[in-house]
């Protein structure tokens, strides 16, 4: 079984099943009674992991910044809801997650276009091999520049949902049911979008992989 | 019963063990391409992981100061209650009323003799006013407008979010 | 007796509310509550990030450094501005782009700390939409600024200053 070396309770250094640090603890305490300076430390701890996980799903400095932001208020307004079954950082990992899924659903029905993330695979063999969709480069090494360029144009080609579970899968490293917990659906939904994912990315960066 | 697509990806993934695993695979016998599929959803996974390293979040002591203000402005100043640990006694409902009446006496009286008819050209004072949204109202319910003073610079940013992105191109720089 | 007519000197000695226009302030006209010659500007300003910044047009030297303490960005254009003449309760439009213009409804505030201030009924406006409506207060000296919509790279604000 593929451990979740990144996954949010893991990063922290907790043990796997164990609660958050005791300063931690502390921290959060003082925060819902209202102490902002308890607050801000766990934001000075987190802020970096906060803003590398919504500009995985966002694409945007900018955005990421302000969605960030966001997900820190967010966070303060409902610290007195946070039990402490979990690390701060799981908590506010969904918090985040779900800013960043709202984000980029209000921008698709502000920029009136729809996640086709079928792409046609109806019909297809699912173990056939993917056709590349993206231009070929057979001969020149593409630039790590050029690379994200690709990698950025393909995931914005992703619904929020597949988005999501492909961002949280693959770079965030969680297992199947941790997804499933931050997504509020089921292990079985999280894995078929998991495929259906894959499969369109593959499609949009067939040629990048196979060429670096 | 998982589906298809759900045990393809449990495959992948190195998820499916003994006799699930065995089965899956005699499945996928049909699917000569398989095994070429997996290293490249492979090979994606690693692409992703070295490639979207996302940048270091530059001014980060600025976020968090940012954020302490937005998080000021949003968090609700506990009410100023009048003190009454005096007793409280003294001002009693009457007593108020009478001293509303007399004061606006005291106030007409003081206008009158006070404000000079012909106003002379006195030099203007620097304003102690400082800038201030009183309230505001966004037309749209994902537009959300904060307030923040800042106090060393004199000023105050009306704060708004949720509005559209707008390419730089429309821009007539000057 | 003194005591019981203490609190009424301390009352009598509090500063008129803005909104009685019962006193006339010094240096104005009495038929008018405003100082001849007072605007209000506005600038449209991109602001962004670059390893080598800009200098900023002369319009907005005096902002610059406070605007990036409070918005973390280094480099500033002007992408348009405006100014307009106040008229005592009478509306007008500040239009510094052909994308985004104010709607404003100025009134000058006669209260004494106000010397040079008003009072300001805006609308923000993005090609014909209407993003916010504000009551604000304005003062010499003391801009206000507007963070607007994320633009390229940046983010376009609003500048808004009395001029004397």
């Amino acid at each position: 079984m593929a451990s979740s070396k990144n996954s949010p309770e893991s990063s922290t250094g907790a043990a796997e099943n164990a609660g958050p640090p005791a300063d931690e603890l502390e921290l959060v305490a003082r925060s819902q009674t209202g102490d902002t300076a308890a607050f801000n430390e766990l934001v000075t701890r987190y802020r970096q992991r906060a803003f590398s996980m919504i500009y995985n799903m966002v694409r945007n400095e900018q955005d990421a910044w302000d969605l960030a932001q966001d997900g820190f208020v967010k966070a303060w307004k409902n610290i007195g809801r946070f039990r402490g079954q979990s690390s701060f950082y799981t908590w506010l990992y969904r918090i985040l997650m779900n800013v960043g899924i709202d984000w980029l659903r209000k921008k698709q029905i502000a920029s009136g276009t729809e996640f086709d993330d079928a792409i046609g695979l109806n019909n297809i063999a699912p173990g056939a091999v993917t056709t590349p969709q993206g231009v070929m480069q057979p001969a020149a090494k593409i630039s790590d520049q050029e690379i994200r360029t690709r990698i950025d144009a393909a995931i914005e080609k992703l619904s929020p949902e597949h988005r999501a579970a492909i961002v949280m899968r693959e770079i965030d490293g969680l297992e199947y049911s941790e997804i499933a917990e931050q997504m509020e659906c089921s292990i079985g939904t999280v894995m078929s979008r998991l495929f259906y994912a894959r499969k369109k990315l593959q499609a949009l960066l067939k040629d990048v992989y196979e060429n670096i | 019963m998982k589906t298809f697509e759900e045990r393809y990806t449990a495959w992948i993934d190195g998820q499916l063990t003994g006799a699930e695993l065995a089965a899956f695979e005699k499945e996928l016998e049909t699917q000569p391409h398989a095994a070429l599929d997996r290293t490249e959803a492979h090979q994606l996974g690693d692409l992703l992981r070295t490639h979207r390293t996302a940048p270091t979040l530059i001014n980060a002591d600025f976020f968090s100061l940012q954020l302490q203000q937005r998080i000021a402005a949003e968090t609700p100043q506990p009410r100023r209650t009048e003190s009454r640990e005096n007793g409280g006694g003294f001002w009693s409902i009457s007593r108020l009323l009478w001293a509303g009446a007399a004061s606006l006496v005291v106030a007409g009286i003081s206008y009158v003799t006070l404000v000079p008819t012909a106003a002379p050209t006195i030099p203007v004072e620097p304003s102690n006013y400082f800038a201030q949204v009183v309230e505001a109202w966004p037309s749209d319910p994902s537009i959300s407008a904060t307030t923040v003073y800042n106090p060393q610079d004199n000023l105050t940013v009306l704060w708004l979010d949720g509005l559209d992105y707008m390419p730089s191109e429309q821009l007539a720089l000057q | 007796m003194f005591v019981r007519l203490l609190p009424l000197l301390l009352l009598a000695a509090l500063p008129l509310d803005a909104a009685e226009p019962a006193a006339t302030p010094p240096a104005v006209d009495k038929k008018s509550a405003l100082r001849e010659g007072d605007k209000i500007w506005s600038g449209l300003v991109y602001a962004s990030n670059d390893p080598s910044p800009k200098d900023p047009p002369a319009e907005l030297r005096d902002f610059a450094p406070r605007l990036k303490r409070v918005f973390g960005y280094n480099q500033f254009q002007l992408a348009g501005s405006a100014v307009k003449m106040i008229d005592n309760d009478g509306e007008g439009w500040l239009v510094p782009s052909k994308n985004f213009w104010l709607s404003v409804k100025a009134r000058r505030a006669v209260s004494k700390e106000a010397r040079g201030g008003y009072l300001l009924s805006l609308a923000l406006y993005h090609d014909n939409r209407q993003i916010v409506e504000t009551e604000a207060k304005l003062a010499p000296g003391s801009p206000l600024f507007i963070r607007g919509p994320a633009c390229g790279k940046g983010h376009l604000l609003f500048v808004l200053q009395v001029q004397q």
